[in-house]
Parts: structure tokens; C-alpha cells; sequence
């Protein structure tokens, strides 16, 4: 018979009742890491548990060769939120961008090219030959560079207050003191499909290609249907904000931000625990008293943050009785259906001459006809793999000395859109690497040749690193579903001193660390009324 | 037909002649174009006409009689057809009867949709230049989460909303074919739920005129002509913007200004090459990929409509994924295999059977073109064969087919460079949908 108070290994946390803590965040991906930084810099004992044996979630490195290591999730910062950046100090804690705006050059299917300069607002450096098209883009950027600087609120942070106030007020104000054009603008923009905006905007077919493929690229929102040029100014926003550009690379990869983002959490205190899976939070009445761990111990806190995907907090371990029937209703009926994958392929040999180094400091974008988009949207949406994806590539090693392999290079892609399967099975991984390795020799002929070792990592991928479930990280749909799942995820509870920025909170794809701020923000505005 | 108007109506269906009429009863000085192809045909089943549109209009003072369709009806490939009916009840009945699991379920449904269908909190982007801004309704949509759920779900897709009420698979084809069918919807696109609930709109229910068989259109002729709109049907060569009004020029190098011009139909405007439908556009909501292509098959005695009832519309789909299929075709560019067609009979020995779901352009080798003679025949084929396959026999009834297709010309519209252009898209209840956007085009002017 064991006794209880033994202490040995394996009963040493079960069944433990831990106190004196302020609040419980769950999940160590970016936002968790963000949420807890905020409350433990703001004096909150703060721990922070994640389910797997690391830390980052799904951006994480790994070893993806013998003797080369890869980061998994996003390979650039296109959004991450400056005030994160600011308010966290993560310069300071070590996030040092190697490139910021980076160049990108678009390849079309007809073997032409268009090299458009990081500065969005520079479009004139497009390297466009007819003067009324550059012009258009010109003004175009111009006014969708304003709109979406306008729409960055509605894009940040979930459905929580921004800091010091009232969502809905400063919400209300910031849209009600809109000019009348830039309201005619929003009111145009919103509904619109990409397809008819830049049908309207430009008569030159390839700016039409390479717009369409930045607005379709990592969303479930086809161009030809309503609310998909909204996409595009998510896209955009992180530009609008003036600081990461619209493409940047970290020193180190993401996983580099991630690191930032630990070091500050622990700066601030926060007791930081991995491998510490959650079974279930704990409610007492309708308040949050704390969560119950896997191994039968409690962590007691009259705040809790779910920093992990909607399914696992709201129907595992807040369990459906709990929650609004809204959101009841929105979680139990999503069926994603289009996602993104990733893949990193190590090359043989290294560029030897200098124009080609020049152009590996770029990204690199296939942009598909627009007939074929549709079509591969069409087909990813019926289950069938494409012809032709969205190709986005870089090279990291062109970017950051640190990356430099020897005799070898690390090609880094993003292919859009592909089926979304819960379980792949090895002929749909074989198909789906076929496509977007095919897409790739389009703009790199030859390049399948010299491939020595390539890397696939789909959703399901991701989701099974970071513990999550499958459709967490599917693309995410057109903004409109985006903006009402945001809200009833961090609405529709309705418990007090809970509070929600996993995946389901973030208005668009990439790291941004928005939602996480704003969970924190939330938290701490009620524990300082003492609601918490 | 000289000098300066508020409205340049381009059309000649029930919507835009309403619509004229309407506005020139309210004030505005309003231009009619007609098609210079016009031709005297049997009337097709319109949108019921609101009561507000009817007082307006004076329609009383005309001798117009309307009875409503008696039925909606849905030959699937499979199984008995699903019909539903203007009466709540008698379509619960019918459900019952036909062993539908959610017979319960219509009134809800039917009211839920009426509730969650307001007026838009922004407005469509065919004719958001000329609205008036409405950015208060969306930093109140924004803020409040449950405004936002209604509209993630006004907006989301049909598929979804019908898959929150009802588990009757043959019921949910039946409500995709006859609210997404008429616009050329996909019933897994975003904004499609949209065309549900205008569908449940008691205004959505078509009409055919009676009694005495005034045509309705005739009618809206009549009351275009008492309230002083000018009809013409000349050629427009060109149109340019100049200030706030747009100069249009026939082709006898006679002038007007006006301050709009307006399309009630995504049909009207296609055929001058306008809106989203111009060339080989894809666009929102049917609008852009999309044409109409109709065939009227003149019939000898003795077609027996099925179910018996010649007073229906029926909607020919083999299964509920035959409607996002035919709209990807037609973005694409091709022919459906399995064409959604909608059908009727117009009284006079006719069968006018359409299909939304054709491409405006074709797509092949890489190439887009636009409709041939052969292409032509080939829809018509297909449509034949659709009919033939519910009921056997009808393509030995047929005397002779007249084809009508809305699709753009070929060269450019005159209207390419105006940007003071205004189309309304697809709606259920165009008529009454065409009164209340000149009305609001009208007030942002004032």
C-alpha cells in the first residue's frame, strides 16, 4: 500500500492544492508567453503551464537534417504587434531583426518578374514600365495603407478593451470620427471582393496577379468572395503600423521572438512550467477559481488565461454547460477546409556569384494566374490538391550569417491554399509536396535537382506539436467570421476572471502576440477594480 | 429626349420600371432606356410587389390583378419532389406528410430568417459610392458581440445556416436550389445565408398578373408614362463623368446629363457590359461570373407539368452540392455538368426555363472568350436535357426554343469610364429592393 505522504516522484504534484498565485496562463506558445510577461511585469505571481515539453508552441525549433536545425510556424514577422515589442522590452531581451521590409520579387507563370521594394508607400520603385500603372498602385497603396492603419484596432487584440478604456467606446469613437471618405472607403472595402476591387483599380493583369495572391495568401477566403480584399488590409495593418515592416526576418528565425518573449516572462517573474498538461478549470459559481492539472493537482488563482486553442479551453476544460450557446454554436459547426503549409528544403551547394546572393535576400512569391487561384481554391475547398499553389520563399541564411550552412542552403516556403485534412495520409503528404515543389521550379528551374533533404509540416503538424486540435491552425476564414469568432471567444463565456487569446482570438495568420496583450490587459484592468 | 435628369434607368424589367416610376413620382427627373432588341413575350413570374412600392405607385388605379405562384417545388434526382408554399402551414403539412424530420422547424425558420435579415449595416459594393455612409452601424457592429455573431452568420454561408436547423437533406437541397439558384450563388461562398433570408421575405414570393392578364410590366409602363418619365430607345455611344453628372451620348449625337445611372438588375447592367459583369469580371454574389441564360420552349398540347400543378416554380438539381458545383463552374469558365435549372409555365403553351449558372465568359486554353452561336445551342441543349430527365417526353412537345442570354457584349460598354454608376445585385425582392435603393441614391443627393 503506498502512503500519501511518501513524497515520492510520482505523487509529489498529484493532488496538490497550490495557493498564493494571482493567475494561471495557460499554453506556452507567443500569446501565452505575452499574457503572462504582462501580468507577472504588472506584480501578479504568475505561473504559466504548457502541455508539452517546450516552450513556443508551434513555433519552435527543430532538427530537420542531421546537423540542421529549422524553425517550425512562421518563418517572417509580418505582424507582431510594435506596443508588444515596446511594452515587453523585447529588444532588450534579445529579438534582433536581421532584415526588415524586405524586397520581394514576384514570379508570374509567364517567366515575368516584378521586384516591389519592402516600402509599400514607395511603390513607384516597382520595377513597372508603364507610368499609369505605377501611378494606380501608387494611389492604390496609398489609400489601402491609410485604411488599414484606420482598421488596426478592429484587427488587434480580440474583442477585449484596448488599454486604459472601453472597447466599444473607443471603438465607436475612432469609427464614428472617421472623415466622410475614409468612411465611404471602409463601407466600400468591407463587402468587397478582392477581385473587384483590383479589377477596378488596375488594368495591368500582373499587378492584378501579385495583389490577388497577397490577399488570398493564408486565408480561407477565396478572391472572387466577399470580405477577401479585407484580408489584404490585414495583411497591410502590420505595415500600417509603422515598425516590422511588411515583411521582417529575426535574427535567429521566430523561434528567436519566442526566446524574447520566455526571457521577459521570466523577468517578470512568471514561474514558468512546461510539460504540465491542464485538465480542466476550475469554476466556482460563476468565477474562475484556478485549473486542475492532469496529474490530479490544483493551481488555485482568481485568474485564468487560455493561451490554447477554443476547443481544448471552452468544450474540454470548461466543458459546454458553461459556455454561450453563440459560441456553443460557432465551435461545434466550424469545418475548416483550406490550409497552409510549410516546408523547408536543404539545397545542395551555395550561390557563388553576387546577383544571386542579392536575390536570395528577397521574398520570394509565385503568384498563380488568377484563373488557376480560383481554381486552386475550388479544389483545396473539395478535399483535392491544387495545380498551383501561392509560393512564398525565403532563404534564411541569406538574411543572418548565423543560418550559413556549409556547401548547403535552407530554403524556407509557405505554399497557400491546400486541402485541410485532420490526418494526412502519406499519399496526400506526397501530393501536396509535389505541388508545391512543381510550383517552385516555376520561378527556380532546376532547383528539384539539387534538393537533398525537404521537410513538410502541415496544420495537423502543428497542431499535434503544440498539443492543440487540428483545426486550430487551419487557414483562417474571411474577416467577418474571423471578427465574430474573435468576439464569442472572448465573450462567450461569461466567467469571471477568465479569459481567452489562443488562436480563435487573432484576426488573420502570423505572429502578432496582439490578442495575448489584450487578454493581459483585461486581466489586469479587473484585478486593479479587485473584480478579479 | 433632352437636358438634364437625376436618373438614367437602363432596363426594361419589372424592377427598373419600378423603380423609375417611383422616383418620378417622388420628384426626380428620370430617363428610361429600353433595349433596342424588345420583344412581346409571355411574362415570367416576377417578385411580389411590397405594399409600400403598390401605394406608391398608385397600382390600384390600374386594373392589375397578381397572383402569387402556388407553389415552390424541387425535382431532385432521387425520391419524390419537395415543395413549399406561401402558407406556413400547408408547407409544415406538406412536410409532415412527405416524413420530413423537421416539419416543426419551418415557422421558426421562417421567422428567424425575418429577424436576422435587417437592412444591410453597410451596403453591397454595387452601389456603395452613391449610399450614404453608414460607418455608425459598423463601429456598433464591431463592438457589440452579438450583433457581430448575427452578422458572421447574415454573411456567412448558406450551407452553414441551413445545417443549424435542419437535418432533412432533401429539404436543405430544396431551399439552396430556389434561394441561391435565381442569383447564381454558391451555397458554401461567404454571403450566401444573405440570399436565404431575402428568400423567406414574404416580398421574395413571385407573382403572375391575372384576371384580365394585364402584364405587370405593361402596367409599370403605364405608370412610368403618367408620372413623366421619358423612355428612349437609342443607342448610348458614350458616357463620361464630368462634375457630378455624367454625360451620355446616343448614337444620333443627342446629349443628356444626368446625375446617375442606374441598373435595378445585375441583368440590365451585364448587357451593357457594366458593374462586375463586364468582360470576363468575377465578382460577388453572381453578379460577375455569371450569365443568365433563358430558353423559352414552345410546346405542343399535352406537357403535364409535374405534381400537376402548372402554377409552380421548379427548381432541377440532383443533389444539394450540384449548386456550389455549378457556381464554381461558372467562375471557371466552363459548362456544369449537372446544370441547376429553374422552370415554369407561362400559361401560353410555354415552358420558360433559365439557369443562373452559365459563364459570362468562357475560359479555354488560357484564353477567355466570349458566348458563340455553338455555345448557344449547346446551353440550350443542356437545358433541353435537364427538363427531358423530370419529365419524360417533353422534348417531343417542343415546337420551337427562342434563347435569350444575358451576358456582355462584345467590345467595350459604353458606360466603361462613367463611374456614376449604380447596379443593384441579384435580390429575391428586386422590385421593392430597386424602389429602396433609388430612394436611398435619392436621399444622399438631397
Amino acid at each position: 500500500m503506498t502512503n500519501p505522504l511518501d513524497g515520492n516522484d510520482e505523487n509529489k504534484g498529484g493532488h496538490r492544492i497550490e495557493g498564493g498565485i494571482d493567475a494561471v496562463v495557460i499554453g506556452a506558445g507567443a500569446d501565452g508567453l505575452a499574457a503572462s510577461a504582462y501580468l507577472g511585469k504588472a506584480g501578479l505571481r504568475t505561473v504559466l503551464v504548457g502541455a508539452g515539453p517546450e516552450i513556443g508552441g508551434r513555433i519552435a525549433a527543430r532538427e530537420i537534417a542531421p546537423g540542421v536545425q529549422g524553425v517550425d510556424g512562421e518563418h517572417l514577422i509580418t505582424i507582431l504587434d510594435p506596443d508588444v515589442i515596446a511594452e515587453l522590452d523585447l529588444y532588450r531581451h534579445g529579438v534582433e531583426f536581421a532584415a526588415r521590409r524586405l524586397d520581394t520579387t514576384y514570379f508570374f507563370e509567364s517567366g515575368e518578374v516584378l521586384r516591389f521594394d519592402g516600402d509599400l508607400t514607395q511603390a513607384a520603385l516597382l520595377n513597372l514600365e508603364d507610368d499609369s500603372d505605377r501611378e494606380a498602385l501608387e494611389a492604390f497603396m496609398g489609400d489601402v495603407l491609410e485604411t488599414a492603419a484606420f482598421l488596426r484596432p478592429v484587427f488587434a487584440g480580440g474583442g477585449y478593451a484596448g488599454p486604459g478604456g472601453n472597447h466599444q467606446r473607443q471603438l465607436e469613437k475612432v469609427v464614428n470620427q472617421a472623415p466622410p471618405e475614409m468612411a465611404a472607403r471602409v463601407q466600400r472595402y468591407l463587402y468587397a471582393t478582392a477581385e473587384d476591387v483590383l479589377r477596378a483599380r488596375f488594368d495591368d493583369e500582373q499587378l492584378r496577379t501579385l495583389l490577388l495572391a497577397e490577399a488570398s495568401f493564408r486565408s480561407a477566403s477565396p478572391p472572387h468572395e466577399p470580405f477577401s480584399f479585407m484580408s489584404l488590409l490585414r495583411r497591410y495593418a502590420g505595415e500600417a503600423a509603422g515598425l516590422q515592416g511588411a515583411a521582417a526576418y529575426p535574427k535567429g528565425g521566430t523561434v528567436s521572438v519566442i526566446d524574447a518573449l520566455r526571457r521577459a516572462a521570466q523577468a517578470a517573474k512568471v514561474d514558468v512550467r512546461a510539460a504540465t498538461p491542464v485538465k480542466s478549470i476550475l469554476i466556482e459559481g460563476d468565477r474562475v477559481a484556478g485549473v486542475t492539472l492532469a496529474d490530479g493537482g490544483q493551481l488555485r488563482s482568481s485568474i485564468v488565461i487560455a493561451a490554447i486553442d477554443a476547443q481544448q479551453a471552452f468544450q474540454d476544460m470548461i466543458g459546454p454547460e458553461m459556455i454561450d450557446i453563440g459560441l456553443q454554436r460557432i465551435l461545434t459547426t466550424r469545418r475548416p477546409e483550406i490550409s497552409t503549409a510549410r516546408m523547408q528544403i536543404i539545397l545542395k551547394g551555395v550561390a557563388q556569384d553576387e546577383a544571386t546572393r542579392r536575390n536570395m535576400m528577397r521574398r520570394l512569391v509565385y503568384a498563380p494566374p488568377p484563373e488557376a487561384l480560383t481554381k486552386a481554391f475550388i479544389d483545396a475547398r473539395a478535399g483535392r490538391v491544387p495545380e498551383r499553389v501561392i509560393v512564398e520563399a525565403m532563404f534564411p541564411a541569406a538574411l543572418d550569417e548565423g543560418a550559413a550552412l556549409d556547401k548547403r542552403q535552407v530554403m524556407s516556403v509557405m505554399a497557400h491554399p491546400l486541402p485541410f485534412d485532420e490526418a494526412p495520409d502519406d499519399e496526400r503528404r506526397e501530393a501536396i509536396r509535389s505541388v508545391i515543389l512543381d510550383s517552385i521550379e516555376i520561378f527556380a528551374a532546376g532547383f528539384a535537382g539539387r534538393i537533398e533533404v525537404d521537410d513538410l509540416r502541415l496544420a495537423s503538424d502543428e497542431a499535434a506539436a503544440a498539443r492543440a486540435s487540428a483545426g486550430a491552425y487551419a487557414a483562417k476564414p474571411d474577416v467577418m467570421q474571423q471578427w465574430a469568432l474573435a468576439a464569442a471567444v472572448t465573450k462567450g463565456a461569461r466567467i469571471s476572471g477568465f479569459y481567452f487569446c489562443g488562436p480563435e482570438a487573432q484576426i488573420g495568420a502570423g505572429l502578432s502576440c496582439a490578442s495575448g496583450r489584450a487578454a493581459a490587459k483585461a486581466a489586469l484592468r479587473a484585478y486593479k477594480k479587485g473584480a478579479a | 429626349m433632352n437636358g438634364q435628369f437625376d436618373f438614367l434607368v437602363v432596363g426594361d424589367d419589372e424592377p427598373s420600371l419600378a423603380a423609375a416610376a417611383a422616383a418620378a413620382k417622388a420628384g426626380a427627373r428620370i430617363a428610361l432606356l429600353f433595349s433596342a432588341e424588345r420583344k412581346k413575350r409571355a411574362a415570367a413570374a416576377s417578385p411580389a410587389i411590397a405594399n409600400f412600392v403598390w401605394r406608391r405607385l398608385d397600382l390600384q388605379d390600374y386594373d392589375l390583378t397578381l397572383e402569387p405562384v402556388s407553389a415552390r417545388i424541387t425535382l431532385l434526382k432521387e425520391g419524390a419532389p419537395v415543395a413549399t408554399y406561401a402558407s406556413a402551414r400547408e408547407t409544415s403539412d406538406a412536410l409532415a406528410q412527405s416524413g420530413s424530420p423537421d416539419h416543426l422547424l419551418w415557422r421558426d425558420f421562417l421567422d428567424e430568417m425575418t429577424a436576422l435579415a435587417p437592412p444591410p449595416p453597410y451596403a453591397p459594393a454595387g452601389y456603395a459610392n452613391s449610399c450614404p455612409p453608414n460607418i455608425k452601424a459598423f463601429a456598433a457592429l464591431l463592438s457589440d458581440p452579438a450583433k457581430l455573431e448575427r452578422a458572421a452568420r447574415v454573411f456567412g454561408t448558406s450551407s452553414d445556416l441551413l445545417g443549424d436547423y435542419f437535418a432533412d437533406e432533401r429539404l436543405r437541397a430544396h431551399l439552396s436550389a430556389h434561394a441561391l439558384a435565381p442569383g447564381g450563388w454558391g451555397d458554401k461562398e461567404a454571403g450566401s445565408a444573405r440570399a436565404l433570408m431575402e428568400f423567406a421575405d414574404p416580398d421574395a414570393w413571385r407573382v403572375r398578373a391575372s384576371g384580365r392578364d394585364v402584364a405587370l410590366r405593361a402596367v409599370l409602363e403605364q405608370v412610368c408614362q403618367d408620372a413623366g418619365v421619358e423612355t428612349t430607345h437609342k443607342k448610348p455611344v458614350e458616357a463620361l463623368v464630368n462634375g457630378k453628372f455624367a454625360h451620355v451620348a446616343f448614337d444620333d449625337d443627342e446629349k443628356i446629363k444626368v446625375r446617375h445611372l442606374f441598373f435595378a438588375t445585375p441583368s440590365a447592367a451585364q448587357q451593357w457590359g457594366v458593374g462586375s459583369g463586364s468582360g470576363n469580371a468575377r465578382g460577388a454574389l453572381g453578379q460577375g461570373a455569371h450569365a443568365e441564360f433563358t430558353v423559352r420552349f414552345k410546346l405542343s398540347d399535352g406537357a403535364e407539368p409535374p405534381l400537376g400543378d402548372p402554377g409552380a416554380i421548379f427548381q432541377i438539381i440532383d443533389d444539394k452540392s450540384d449548386i456550389q458545383a455549378a457556381r464554381d463552374a461558372a467562375i471557371q469558365g466552363r459548362l456544369c455538368d449537372r446544370l441547376p435549372v429553374e422552370f415554369e409555365f407561362s400559361g401560353k403553351g410555354e415552358v420558360i426555363a433559365r439557369s443562373a449558372y452559365f459563364p459570362a465568359a468562357f475560359y479555354e486554353d488560357g484564353e477567355w472568350r466570349g458566348w458563340t452561336g455553338q455555345d448557344r445551342q449547346a446551353a440550350a441543349s443542356i437545358i433541353k436535357e435537364r427538363l427531358s430527365s423530370r419529365m419524360p417526353g417533353f422534348a417531343s412537345l417542343i415546337r420551337r426554343a427562342e434563347t435569350e442570354l444575358s451576358a456582355p457584349p462584345a467590345g467595350a460598354s459604353p458606360f466603361a469610364e462613367c463611374g456614376r454608376v449604380i447596379v443593384q445585385p441579384h435580390r429575391h425582392n428586386a422590385i421593392s429592393a430597386a424602389v429602396r435603393l433609388i430612394d436611398q441614391v435619392m436621399a444622399g443627393d438631397d
